[in-house]
């Protein structure tokens, strides 16, 4: 079972999420490739909040006493792989910076010779 | 052989003009370009005044990046390179090894070759060590030993020559930079390493690259990387 206030707080939780997501998406404060995982993690949010079967289900299915126990495993399991895809991009990005910053130092002395 | 000198330099102003004055007495043969990794100190103003062969990265990316970014101008020469040697700016290696260091190359046909200072017993390092040095030496030669099956005497050392098979693999790979943990990856891909006994000097000025890396986070990120990433490449 989940609790009411549970469900309640989950509600709120996933609409605030949104709302907050979509307004920085308006304003183009993050970028699309960004924005689509927020805008379904909140998506997911609601979900469970509206259809608590969904929980119980999956918590039966995996032998979890619990479905608030789901609910976190559920959640740290996505934001694991989604800070794992963030050092991915990290990595590429600081390489990015170092290679430009190579190529501009050799580019300035070149040109300094000249 | 033709060798170029890279030396990675971050806020020298008061040792690299010696260091640089010493490679030019003593190697008159041999290229050096000095790498500066967006000094703030003046570094680069007093490079530019002394006529110094240098390029100037703009912001502060580190002894790897640095090194890397003089192999780059390397490859990009007109003339062809034997052999790179990365060399300190803080004085503490002492320029008329680098041709015994070539000649080390030359008849062993090694593709790397450390200056050690432990070697020989008679070329001991003349700054003492200490304890964590001792240690960190110890767990990083013990390592190596396991994962190669080769003895190397002084992981750390800064001296190091890289030979036209193999340090064109500084460009041409993002995660291989002039230190300890790159040395599992060449013995482990069949490259030569051998050792030349040395002496150094303390250095003159300053902290070095190394205290500013913090010994500890060193040491982990080193045996780590020598563990789970070199290895398996």
């Amino acid at each position: 079972m989940i609790s009411a206030a549970m469900r309640v707080g989950l509600l709120l939780g996933g609409i605030g999420n949104a709302v907050y997501v979509l307004k920085k998406i308006q304003k183009s404060k993050i970028a699309n490739e960004e924005a689509v995982f927020w805008v379904w993690s909140s998506f997911i949010i609601v979900l469970f909040a509206v259809f608590p079967g969904l929980p119980i289900f999956f918590a039966r299915l995996l032998g979890i006493e619990s479905s608030a126990n789901l609910i976190f495993l559920f959640f740290i399991a996505l934001l694991l792989v989604r800070v794992f895809q963030l050092s991915l991009k990290l990595s590429a990005l600081e390489r990015k910076i170092v290679k430009m910053n190579q190529k501009t130092a050799i580019k300035e002395k070149e040109k300094a010779e000249l | 052989m033709k060798i170029l000198l890279v030396v990675p330099c971050y806020n020298e102003k008061q040792n690299i003009f010696t260091v640089i004055n010493g490679i030019e007495k003593e190697l008159e043969k041999v290229d050096y370009l000095v790498v500066d990794d967006g000094s703030t100190d003046g570094t680069t103003q007093l490079l530019k005044a002394n006529k110094i062969n240098y390029i100037s990265l703009h912001v502060n990316c580190g002894l790897k990046a640095a090194f890397q970014a003089g192999v780059q101008w390397a490859v990009e020469q007109p003339i062809h390179y034997d052999a790179v040697c990365q060399f300190d700016a803080d004085g503490q290696h002492i320029p008329r090894y680098i041709p015994e260091m070539e000649d080390l190359m030359e008849w062993t046909k090694a593709d790397v070759v450390i200056a050690s200072r432990y070697k020989d017993k008679n070329r001991r390092i003349l700054q003492n060590g200490g304890v964590e040095k001792w240690f960190a030496r110890t767990v990083l030669q013990g390592l190596i030993h396991f994962l190669t099956g080769n003895k190397i005497t002084d992981p750390t050392s800064g001296l190091r020559m890289y030979k036209d098979t193999v340090y064109p693999l500084f460009v041409r790979d993002d995660n291989l930079g002039p230190e300890p943990d790159s040395i599992v990856y060449f013995l482990k891909k069949q490259y030569r390493v051998e050792e030349l006994a040395v002496k150094m000097n303390p250095r003159i000025f300053g902290e070095s690259y190394l205290i500013a890396l913090e010994p500890l986070r060193y040491m982990f990120y080193m045996i780590s990387s020598m563990l789970f990433i070199q290895w398996w490449r």
